[in-house]
């Protein structure tokens, strides 16, 4: 075994004492509401999703009962649609994507030998928003609104005119769960980048947490125009703006391109941490190392990026340029290649070895079986003329499941069962577990092949029945007969499961002898998983090393300093984000209720919304916003002591800035996050701006250019004197506080100034769609601006306050994220008055 | 503040970061580029009629299509080029991974950005057969 693992060496029962309390969460509904631990809030994601799972499944059961036999009135339409919609958007929505972060969540700060996840509050924060949006999706029920509109939302039927309560219960749910996607995937992406144990360079890190990185930043980037486009839609259906509606001049084609280019990538973002969950197990199995790591991550690397080029393929009959629809035809074949480089090296690994057939395995063979035929098909519906033939027919039902269920859910199972000694501490039956897995396996491909064969036989998809004269009852009845066997195994691996955490023999750390760092702590875990940095040197670092080289002294001396370490304040140690070098303590805080409130304050907000009373939704949003400033301007304690003394051992700082820091990284992931919001409202823009005769629509005038040069010359200014406020700061002359200063006052000027300008320009955001995205943009910007000015003078207020120096690290960070955020900013209103103000002009 | 820990790492005969970053991401960076222009300039130039203007009975579309695929071939190209170079020709897979994972990313990232540019070639193709409208 090549590194240290969590057991504790030489520390005095003192300082362990200390320890293992410094981790402990309070006990009771106390704890479950302010826990900041990543691993009960992975399980408690993981839960939570798993009986999403279990509702869609029910869901989908009516509609196969409604299925079974032609001209079926079991459901009728209108509940036919209602429940399609939901099962649709629970599965995406509410089980997929949660599950694979919880999952990432737990694991990841396991597998890379860190003892929590970077932003431990806002993990809480996210698990809150998931479980409110969820419950805001499903109280539509309760409501007798359910939304109709599937879980793709088109418009014009999710507009004003065709759909009614129910939807918005559906976008402000959602809206609700991006933000929590968003919270997990900075939080892993960020993890993943800085916490890594010594030596666990980037060629050393797990395939898992590889894989959970690249759908960390695809989230990033794929769910925030899907956030940002509920939001234009909940502004079209309350507010009266017009983004959609053609009518006035909107466009139903711009929401499906900006649904698509998240909806495409939803796929990749469920499917390759899926795939990670392969690439580990199937080693361990194997017992033998993966074939072909690099190119494996190549591939993820690949499909992470092509993923986002295949949006039009979804859009092969609204009419597009057929030169368009080739590139991503194109690149729709590319992808399946990368895929195809993961297959071979999984069943390269496994062949030629004597893998042992537990349950895990067997879900994972199962998946290679399904996914590689729903791939192919999926090869075939890239293919335009095909997908012409096919589009919107049970071919593609079909092809989706095998996709998604072969291409997720088999191994997420797989995982399941995998983890689950490491969960519970319990190993689940073998027996019952594969029973389970064949139940699944059976059942799945009788349920979903026959539906390839109804497509080309014409059967509609979302369509709540199918006249007696087609002949297609037969293949339903198999279908649904298919789709009860597949309940019944779902139900047989969950008893199994359930059965294991009290009748399951004990598992003890490794019980099938894995080769990765979460099998060095005990199961299940404690809370803060290693009481010792392990000191990494291989793929593996728990099977014979393959390195010969011992590690450096001094990185043994390092990991031995922090044994038990910091005692009475919760740290992890930071590390380069190449070569895992130790850089840093990062300080992580305890529990708190502070993101429960806050995440309280956005449910108040969604209702108030639902009940039409936007006076409390505004007011219950703007105290949701200064809770989280109370968040952010309370930092984790530390104990100066200790500290002091870590930092002479060590050698290392207790507090890091710059790109060392996790706040740096954290706010550069919220930069991409508003970064990618401002280029889907630009290219709505444009877009809206290209269909259009007359551009401003209707006659509307041109935008005054003199007021607007006056408000974001303003803005620039204020960037220049910023660009002061650095200077002087890392110069350690002048006042960086007096120039930051300046910078805000200037801020606020531009905020009145534009204010003014909005309020005084001769139409209304409902006038046209010109109208709602100008508005829009700039007011996107009169937000961050404010979000903007707010933060300089917390920044300011507190440093008035703060008995730190200038320099001392944790003030130089403040200042860092606080003028990031500021020069983004400047950025990004200087091109929104480009686009805006200067282009009606010019173009 | 640097410790002692990370100061022993430092080497001065690498090469600079920016090469290595630019060999690992160079060829995903120019590949998303060209999507999004060729997708803007398919959409837009099409819609707008901008394909019935030809230049050597070659479509003004078409020729920006080519044109921003030339550029971006050539962006992939120069990191798959550096990244060659800087790996010094080696394409290490995980039998003897090199202790500096900063060599990685070079011998990682030619090979990347070598599929990417397949990628590009491939994504290329179809402009081929609308050089004379859309």
């Amino acid at each position: 075994m090549s590194q240290t693992n969590g057991e504790p060496t030489q520390v005095d029962a003192v300082t362990n004492d200390r320890f293992e309390a410094t981790w402990q969460s309070p006990p009771g509904v106390r704890g479950w509401i302010a826990t900041v631990n990543n691993r009960p809030l992975g399980k408690r994601y993981m839960i939570t999703s798993l009986m999403f799972f279990a509702l869609a499944g029910v869901l989908s059961l009516l509609l196969r009962a409604q299925l079974t036999v032609a001209d079926n009135d079991l459901l009728g339409p209108e509940i036919y649609n209602e429940i399609f919609t939901m099962h649709g958007s629970t599965m995406m929505y509410l089980f997929a994507v949660p599950f694979v972060e919880g999952l990432a969540l737990y694991l990841v700060p396991l597998m890379i030998g860190s003892r929590d996840v970077a932003f431990p509050r806002l993990t809480n924060f996210g698990y809150w928003m998931y479980l409110f949006g969820g419950l805001v999706m499903y109280a539509s029920f309760v409501a007798g609104q359910v939304p109709d509109a599937g879980w793709f939302a088109y418009t014009p039927l999710s507009g004003r005119k065709y759909s009614g309560l129910g939807l918005d219960f559906w976008l402000l749910g959602l809206g609700m769960v991006e933000i929590a996607g968003l919270s997990a995937a900075v939080e892993i992406v960020v993890s993943t980048l800085k916490l890594r144990t010594i030596g666990m360079a980037l060629h050393r890190m797990p395939l898992f947490v590889w894989s959970s990185l690249i759908a960390g930043v695809m989230i990033i980037f794929g769910f925030t125009p899907l956030l940002l486009a509920t939001l234009l839609l909940e502004m079209d259906r309350t507010l009266g703006t017009h983004f959609f509606n053609p009518t006035y001049g909107g466009s139903s084609l711009l929401w499906q391109h900006l649904f698509w280019f998240f909806g495409h990538p939803e796929v990749y973002i469920i499917f390759l941490p899926a795939t990670g969950v392969v690439s580990t197990i199937v080693p361990t199995f194997a017992r033998r190392p993966i074939v072909a790591y690099m190119l494996i991550v190549a591939a993820l690397m690949i499909i992470g990026f092509v993923s986002f080029g295949l949006w039009m393929h979804h859009m092969y009959t609204t009419g597009l340029p057929e030169v368009s629809m080739l590139f991503f035809a194109a690149a729709s074949f590319s992808v399946a290649l990368a895929s195809g480089v993961q297959i071979f090296a999984w069943i390269a690994t496994l062949w030629g070895s004597r893998p042992r057939y537990d349950t895990p395995l067997l879900f994972i063979l199962g998946f290679i079986f399904i996914f590689v035929l729903g791939g192919l098909t999926g090869v075939m519906v890239a293919t335009m003329p095909f997908d012409w033939q096919v589009h919107d027919t049970y071919f593609v039902v079909a092809h989706f499941h095998y996709v998604l269920i072969g291409g997720a859910v088999f191994p997420l199972f797989a995982g399941l069962f995998y983890w689950w000694p490491k969960l519970t501490g319990r190993m689940p039956a073998g027996r019952w577990g594969k029973l389970a897995f064949w139940l699944v396996f059976v059942g799945f491909n009788v349920t979903f092949f026959p539906m390839h064969i109804l497509g080309f036989f014409g059967m509609p998809r979302r369509v709540y029945t199918y006249p007696a004269e087609l002949e297609l009852s037969g293949y339903n009845v198999a279908a649904t007969i298919g789709a009860a066997v597949l309940a019944l195994g779902f139900l047989t691996a969950a008893s199994t499961l359930v059965w294991s955490m009290r009748r399951g023999r004990q598992a003890g750390n490794d019980p099938w002898n894995g080769g990765t760092l979460e099998w060095s702590v005990p199961s299940p875990p404690p809370g803060y998983g290693f009481a010792r940095p392990p000191v990494v040197r291989d793929l593996y670092p728990l099977w014979p090393r393959t390195s010969p080289a011992e590690p450096p002294a001094a990185l043994q001396a390092v990991a031995a300093t922090l044994d038990r370490r910091p005692a009475g304040w919760r740290a992890t140690l930071l590390t380069d984000a190449v070569n895992g070098r130790p850089q840093a303590l990062q300080r992580l805080p305890g529990p708190t209720y502070v993101p429960f409130i806050a995440a309280v304050g956005l449910l108040v907000a969604a209702s108030a919304v639902l009940a039409k009373s936007y006076s409390l939704a505004v007011a219950a949003a703007i105290f949701a916003a200064g809770v989280i400033g109370y968040w952010l301007l309370h930092e984790p304690a530390i104990e100066r002591d200790e500290a002091e003394d870590l930092e002479a051992r060590l050698g290392l700082p207790v507090v890091a800035s710059g790109p060392r820091s996790t706040g740096w990284w954290g706010m550069l992931g919220l930069l991409a996050i508003l970064a990618t919001a401002l280029a889907a409202l630009v290219y709505s823009y444009f877009y809206l701006r290209l269909y259009s005769q007359q551009w401003p629509q209707d006659g509307l005038p041109l935008p005054d250019l003199t007021m607007g040069y006056i408000a974001y010359g303003i803005l620039a200014a204020s960037g220049i004197v910023l660009i002061g406020s650095s200077w002087s700061r890392r110069r350690r002359r002048g006042r960086p506080l007096g120039a930051m200063g300046g910078a805000a006052l200037l801020g606020a000027g531009f905020i009145g100034t534009q204010l003014a300008n909005l309020l005084t320009v001769p139409f209304a955001p409902t006038h046209s769609a010109y109208a709602s995205v100008f508005f829009t943009l700039n007011g996107f910007i009169l937000l961050v601006a404010a979000a903007g000015v707010a933060l300089q003078v917390g920044l300011i207020a507190r440093s008035l306050q703060s008995p730190e120096p200038p320099d001392a690290p944790a003030q130089q960070l403040r200042f860092q994220v606080v003028e990031m955020f500021w020069y983004f900013a400047v950025v990004a209103g200087l091109i929104a008055f480009a686009t805006t103000y200067l282009s009606p002009h010019l173009l | 503040m640097a410790g002692p820990v990370e100061d022993s790492y430092r080497s001065r005969d690498a090469p600079r970061p920016w090469r290595r970053w630019f060999a690992f991401l160079g060829g995903g960076i120019a590949w998303t580029l060209h999507l999004l222009s060729i997708y803007a300039i398919g959409e837009f130039g099409c819609t707008s009629g901008f394909d019935e203007t030809m230049w050597l009975g070659v479509s003004a579309v078409a020729w920006l299509l080519i044109g921003a695929s030339a550029i971006l071939l050539g962006v992939a190209t120069a990191a798959v080029v550096i990244g060659y170079r800087d790996a010094g020709g080696r394409w290490n897979d995980s039998d003897e991974p090199p202790e500096d994972a900063q060599e990685i990313l070079s011998q990682f990232g030619w090979v990347l950005s070598a599929l990417f540019m397949l990628v590009i070639l491939i994504e290329s193709v179809p402009i081929f057969f609308y050089l004379d409208g859309c």
